[in-house]
């Protein structure tokens, strides 16, 4: 299992390595030789290297957080959009380009409204201090519906010439407009991720049924309330940074015990490394194929879509 | 030593312990039977704490569960539940592990690994060791769980029906190590079980319980002499003790 790992991450440098040289300006492998060097040095290391380092995180992050959805709701299907997290975010920032352009301010909108339609789904499903799988679900489905229709709202009211494609761009997804300022921000999410490495093994036993979770001894519901917490701010940063990433919260879990099987110890980790991995290759896609730029969320999921597919069978064939 | 005093608990209106007074010594194995619906389970729960009773007070070594912590209670009392979903195929060994998790703040290390061998090994379960837990039948599942338990390594054992879904060796297999676990260690085992002849064969103490009441609290021998089954079960039943045997019949 730790070769399995290893076999991933070097598969992951690698990748990095190559994602360098990927873009709509080709750079040469032997850049440092020739005589405009520093063209391509501007290149690599103000464009590609920060949105090749937060594309990673991001991906990590997103993942992260499905992997962790997933095991604390026994739901396959969990993702950040069954909280509502994802057009909490949305909203937010579509209010934030509403009202100005300022990057700091869009991504603080978003996130505090991402966390907000997380309180409000745990207000709506607590009950009598405990929160039972189904009734998140539906308190997620509620306020999911209730921000997407604010968003609608907000697209509504937008200038249509300016700020509607604005908001429409921003929620499919980008990182063209990646700094280091942005990478500054992502490494955030390395607080969130660290925790959760920690706690991973427990997520194995927050599979168990409630009553012989806390018989064995385990604080299932305050278990529970901490990752959930955690995972929704990786989605918030995640969302806040480059829009809506789709699917790889949903997907990238599977892909990721489909190799090396349902024990968190090492699905967490897998789920980090395959993550990154994807949405490094997506972006590397979503720059490269055209002369334009394809917004990942559109990479993403035309890419998830059929490969979700593929994997249910798989996995459903594994365990038959 | 553990004591139930007085319990009674009720879900809407509706009561379904009624006045439980108990003991329990260490160093023998009680069995409760009773019909369907007695309360036989909702008592087993409350001395976990899974239900708060409405009244009353539970007493482990003269410690009132009320105030023990629900995380602390895995240090007094291990629970085994009837129904286990557990649809995660992990390893066996991981999932007895699970039972040292007070011990755990990250993940479980080799030497937890090595105890849950050691356990796996003292019941005889050796077999089982490199396998899926989910791939198990039904009673291979139970003495992992039980394996579980035995981690926890508790003065108290508790156990709802622990030989459902078990065939007759696999019954024995369990009962027999539960009893001889309970005495060697001189702990307390309490456990439901729906076999009068099993409850007679593996326990000094049987508590019969019927409507949320204590009906007969008495050592296996003179319990089937003093009370008449058939009116636990409101069922003709014919039942002869001889020596170290049962034979019961429903007549």
């Amino acid at each position: 299992m730790r070769l399995k790992i290893f076999y991933l991450f070097v598969l992951l440098v690698f990748s990095f390595c190559l994602s360098i040289f990927v873009g709509p300006i080709k750079v040469p492998f032997d850049f440092w030789l020739l005589k405009n060097k520093n063209y391509y040095e501007t290149i690599i290391y103000d464009i590609r290297l920060p949105r090749i380092i937060l594309s990673c995180i991001i991906g990590g992050s997103m993942s992260l957080a499905g992997t962790v959805y997933q095991s604390v709701f026994r739901n396959p299907l969990a993702s950040p959009d069954i909280l509502g997290t994802a057009f909490g975010c949305a909203f937010g920032a579509a209010v934030g380009i509403l009202l100005s352009g300022n990057l700091i301010l869009i991504q603080l909108f978003s996130l505090i409204s991402g966390i907000l339609s997380t309180f409000a789904v745990f207000y709506i499903a607590r009950k009598d201090g405990n929160i039972d799988i189904l009734s998140l679900v539906i308190s997620g489905i509620i306020v999911g519906s209730f921000f997407s229709s604010l968003l609608g709202l907000a697209k509504y009211f937008a200038d249509p010439d300016n700020k509607l494609p604005a908001i429409t761009f921003w929620l499919m997804g980008s990182f063209s407009d990646v700094g280091y300022k942005d990478v500054a921000i992502g490494l955030v999410c390395l607080i969130p991720i660290c925790v959760i490495y920690y706690k991973r093994w427990f997520l194995n036993v927050a599979n168990l049924e409630d009553e012989e979770a806390i018989a064995i001894g385990f604080d299932i519901h305050r278990f529970r309330i901490l990752m959930i917490g955690l995972s929704t701010l990786l989605v918030s940063i995640s969302i806040s940074l480059v829009g809506i990433i789709g699917w790889v919260g949903l997907v990238v879990p599977h892909m990721a015990r489909l190799v090396v099987g349902y024990d968190n110890k090492y699905v967490v980790v897998a789920s980090l490394i395959i993550g990154a991995l994807f949405v490094l290759l997506c972006d590397d896609i979503a720059r490269s194929l055209t002369t334009g730029e394809i917004p990942i969320g559109i990479v993403t999921s035309f890419i998830s879509a059929p490969l979700f597919g593929f994997l249910y069978k798989m996995n459903y064939a594994k365990n038959k | 030593m553990l004591k139930i005093n007085n319990v009674s608990y009720s879900v809407k209106g509706k009561s379904i312990l009624k006045n439980i007074d108990l003991e329990f010594k260490n160093g023998f194995v009680y069995s409760i039977v009773g019909p369907n619906g007695a309360g036989k389970t909702t008592l087993l729960k409350s001395l976990i704490k899974l239900i708060e009773p409405d009244f009353g007070d539970i007493f482990i070594a003269n410690k009132s569960l009320k105030t023990i912590k629900q995380r602390e209670i895995v240090k007094y009392v291990a629970f085994l539940g009837q129904e286990h979903l557990s649809k995660q195929p992990l390893n066996v060994l991981d999932v007895i592990v699970m039972g040292m998790l007070s011990d755990i703040t990250s993940t479980p290390s080799t030497k937890h690994y090595e105890k849950a061998m050691e356990i796996i090994k003292i019941l005889g379960l050796e077999y089982l060791a490199n396998k899926d837990f989910d791939k198990l039948s039904g009673g291979e599942k139970k003495l992992i769980l039980i394996a579980r338990a035995v981690a926890q390594n508790p003065p108290i054992l508790i156990l709802d029906e622990p030989t459902n879904h078990l065939d007759f060796k696999n019954k024995h297999h369990v009962l027999r190590f539960i009893t001889d676990f309970t005495k060697s260690n001189n702990m307390i085992c309490v456990m439901t079980i729906h076999e009068l002849e099993f409850a007679f064969y593996y326990s000094d103490f049987i508590i019969l319980m019927k409507d949320g009441k204590i009906v007969a609290f008495k050592d296996k021998r003179s319990i089937f002499k003093e009370y008449d089954i058939s009116n636990l079960y409101d069922l003709n039943i014919a039942i002869k003790v001889i020596d170290d045997f049962i034979c019961i019949k429903p007549k």
